[in-house]
């Protein structure tokens, strides 16, 4: 996770998650960890952004409504300070430390992070069986330089 | 479409290993008459972004499911069937209900697509020796999961051979599954001879001996698999990462928590499919079979061995096992709630309602309810 972009991006925004997808889908470690097909939903507060993964990309995003979600496998929803504290302790550690893995936020974190909008619990499951890529774009976001809102 | 008209639609150049061989393509084809024996000539599989996947290649007839099989031998689906052919097994599953998943096709290609090394890819020397008690405990936590990991692999095992290769996206996923159950035992075993340990206690071994002994077909074993043990499997893999002491230990069970989902995925997908497309009760019948299950789910859980080990892990230390207990609690009361959802998600009424009072007890609703004072 070295190589940090200098131009600093204000989280959350598309540009920050776009910058992540850049990262991605440049990176071989990323492409190396398998195929992942996914549409994820990302709730800061109340914005709502909508990432999508297909094969061995990120492929689009987009800053959505809560309506989107409903198309979303999962969503990651957390309080803009939970949020920042994620992506402080990510750019701090070179990646989130042990206790905050996309995993373990869910367990920790009241009510948890990730659900399926509409309760379909096959597609809510997509979080868990693609962990890893999940947590290795979040990871990737140590390489930028973000100032919050 | 005989091959020499396709050839000859086509324009295609005479095949290479024909001219080695000093004969025309129009001579081979009268030389060797197989070659016009086939199901379906000029079929296409285009390659996609995620290669040539099993999913591109179900085109034309050599993606057409049936409904049943009676083809007793193991011929690849598609094959040109030859008569005379001894049968090689007697399939006891050969109706699409008894095994089928819509799912299997793309959980195969996940499998391969995002399989991992274990002995290369986990820093097995980050995972520096802990206090003695950690180790113990996490010796045992470890054990009991590659027990787990063994009895599926043998489970599996002792069903696949019973699948009619008509259904080869199943049994290719399944055979997959082996393959990772057979990498989570090694890994576990492995974590738990870490650090100069040694392996803890056996399970219990109730719900290991159901599901082994379970006759009747593949969905029932599916339920007590994928519904029933593979919740409390993925949760042990959850907590296992979250508590996690370092990097390699987190990458360990998170890993092993992508397989185990990926498991469930198809098992949720075909149990569901069994219970909408058997005749009508299919689904009554696997929730009335579940009374005699959860008996012998309450008696492992009330095993404690496996409990305290976690509650150290969770706690840090014997000291703080009480502090790691009550997160125990927790996982226990997830655990059934997630057991509850899954099997709702399949078409199976089970219930806070008609749960075992006995597994009831950890869904804890005495400790949150309004006291009515």
């Amino acid at each position: 996770m070295s190589e940090r972009r200098s131009t600093a991006l204000k989280f959350p925004s598309v540009e920050w998650f776009r910058a992540l997808q850049e990262l991605v889908n440049e990176d071989e470690e990323f492409r190396r960890l398998g195929s992942i097909d996914a549409v994820m939903g990302i709730k800061v507060g109340e914005r709502v952004f909508v990432i999508n993964f297909e094969a061995f990309e990120c492929t689009e995003v987009t800053e959505g409504t809560e309506y989107d979600l409903i198309d979303a496998d999962f969503y990651l929803e957390m309080t803009v300070e939970q949020w920042q504290d994620l992506v402080t302790n990510t750019r701090e550690n070179n990646g989130a430390d042990l206790s905050h893995t996309l995993n373990t936020l869910d367990l920790m974190i009241e009510g948890g992070i990730s659900d399926n909008a509409t309760g379909d619990q096959l597609r809510a499951d997509v979080f868990f069986r693609v962990n890893q890529s999940l947590q290795h774009f979040f990871d990737s976001s140590a390489r930028l330089e973000t100032v919050f809102e | 479409m005989a091959l020499e008209e396709e050839q000859q639609q086509s324009g295609e150049e005479a095949d290479p290993q024909s001219s080695r061989t000093g004969t025309s393509p129009e001579a081979a084809i009268d030389r060797f008459s197989w070659m016009n024996d086939t199901l379906e000539w000029g079929v296409r599989a285009q390659p996609g972004k995620r290669g040539l996947t099993m999913r591109d290649l179900n085109v034309g007839s050599y993606g057409e499911v049936p409904e049943s099989s009676s083809d007793m031998s193991r011929r690849p689906r598609g094959a040109f069937p030859i008569s005379g052919i001894p049968r090689t097994d007697l399939y006891a599953l050969s109706a699409k209900v008894d095994l089928w998943a819509d799912n299997a096709v793309d959980l195969y290609e996940e499998a391969i697509q995002r399989r991992w090394m274990g002995h290369l890819e986990i820093a097995w020397e980050e995972i520096t020796p802990q206090p003695y008690e950690y180790e113990l405990a996490m010796r045992q936590l470890c054990t009991e999961l590659a027990q787990q990991a063994s009895i599926e692999t043998d489970l599996i095992g002792q069903w696949l051979h019973k699948m009619n290769y008509a259904y080869h996206e199943v049994k290719t996923f399944l055979a997959s599954e082996i393959f990772d159950t057979g990498r989570h035992y090694t890994i576990f075993r492995h974590r738990a001879l870490h650090n100069g340990g040694s392996l803890g206690l056996e399970s219990a071994g109730q719900f290991n001996r159901r599901m082994m002994e379970t006759r009747p077909g593949w969905t029932e074993v599916s339920v007590f698999l994928y519904l029933v043990r593979g919740p409390l499997t993925l949760l042990l893999y959850r907590f296992g990462e979250a508590y996690a002491r370092n990097k390699a230990d987190q990458l360990l069970f998170r890993k092993c928590m992508e397989d185990k989902t990926r498991h469930m995925a198809y098992g949720m997908a075909h149990v569901r499919y069994a219970v909408e497309n058997q005749p009508e009760g299919f689904g009554l019948g696997l929730s009335n079979l579940m009374r005699g299950v959860e008996r012998d789910l309450v008696r492992d859980l009330n095993d404690p061995v496996l409990w305290e080990a976690l509650a150290i892990i969770i706690g840090g230390s014997v000291e703080n096992i009480a502090g790691g207990m009550a997160v125990v609690e927790d996982l226990k009361q997830r655990y059934i709630e997630d057991y509850l959802r899954r099997m709702q998600w399949a078409g199976i009424n089970k219930t806070e309602a008609n749960l075992s009072p006995d597994l009831a007890v950890f869904l804890r609703r005495e400790e949150t309810a309004p006291s009515g004072d």
